[in-house]
């Protein structure tokens, strides 16, 4: 492979992390305490949230500069369709009603990917810009 | 003022629209539509993705210098400033259990801050690289 898919496939890999560890949290949120959520639970969703928005990009755009901002936009779209037939399958959507509305889910499908793709891609300009000045530090 | 104080303050600027903007889309969605309407769950996200970025980008585009601390500020105080209008404006009223209200606050603060870090990264490096 080329060193610009290994890093859009690394961008994936973490992307896909991510989007399992916020699954953990929301398993253990409400398999344990089977109630009303605890502050945890939206603090660490939060969390993740800004995680998934842009540090799958920030890698894809470190391992690799040529062509980072689409990388990093690939890394993203991708990853937010995943992440959303991931949340679909495994329940974590159930309080959406999207039986009742059908277009809602593709609508909700698209504006995901699209801007998942919009944060990662600035985050692969940001992971290019934070390797650069790395680099140069270096040198100096 | 100096140019990496201009930035920031224009960062937050744009921080303070994109907040007071999503508040219009609220008000309209829910006086005007008598409920959330789709274009509401669909507007959400895309002001969380402006507002997670775009005013970072603004600041590291402005002003290269220090550009991922710029970032940092404007996100942090940008969080701040979002979570307390919309606790005074009753978009999400907090202030009914005040130790969630500090959390939510801390958390919204430090995730805005992180991803408008990595917007003002991503604007110094689009500045640089259309010159």
């Amino acid at each position: 492979m080329s060193r610009r898919a290994n890093a859009i496939a690394a961008g994936l890999g973490l992307y896909v992390v991510l989007v399992m560890a916020s699954y953990a949290v929301h398993r253990l949120a409400f398999g344990i305490t089977g109630g009303p959520y605890p502050i945890w639970y939206s603090v660490g969703w939060e969390i993740f949230d800004a995680a998934k928005a842009v540090v799958p990009g920030a890698a894809a755009g470190w391992l690799c500069r040529t062509g980072a901002v689409r990388s990093g936009a690939i890394v993203g779209g991708i990853g937010g369709l995943i992440q959303f037939s991931a949340f679909l399958t495994l329940g974590v959507l159930n309080v959406i009603p999207f039986s009742g509305a059908p277009g809602r889910m593709i609508l909700d499908i698209v504006v995901l990917a699209l801007t998942s793709a919009f944060t990662n891609a600035i985050g692969a300009a940001a992971g290019v810009f934070l390797h650069d000045s790395g680099s140069s530090m270096q040198r100096a | 003022m100096s140019q990496r104080a201009n930035s920031i303050a224009a960062g937050l600027g744009l921080y303070v629209v994109l907040v007071m903007a999503f508040y219009a889309l609220h008000r309209l969605a829910f006086e005007l539509a008598g409920g959330p309407p789709i274009w509401y769950w669909l507007g959400w996200p895309m002001f969380d993705a402006a507002k997670a970025v775009v005013p970072g980008v603004a600041v590291g585009w402005l002003c290269r210098a220090g550009a991922l601390r710029s970032g940092a500020i404007v996100g942090g105080v940008g969080g701040l400033i979002e979570v307390l209008t919309f606790d005074v404006l009753n978009v999400m009223p907090l202030a009914e259990s005040p130790g969630r209200m500090t959390v939510e606050i801390v958390v919204a603060a430090l995730t805005s801050a992180f991803t408008n870090a990595a917007g003002a990264a991503a604007g110094a490096f689009l500045h640089d690289a259309k010159q």
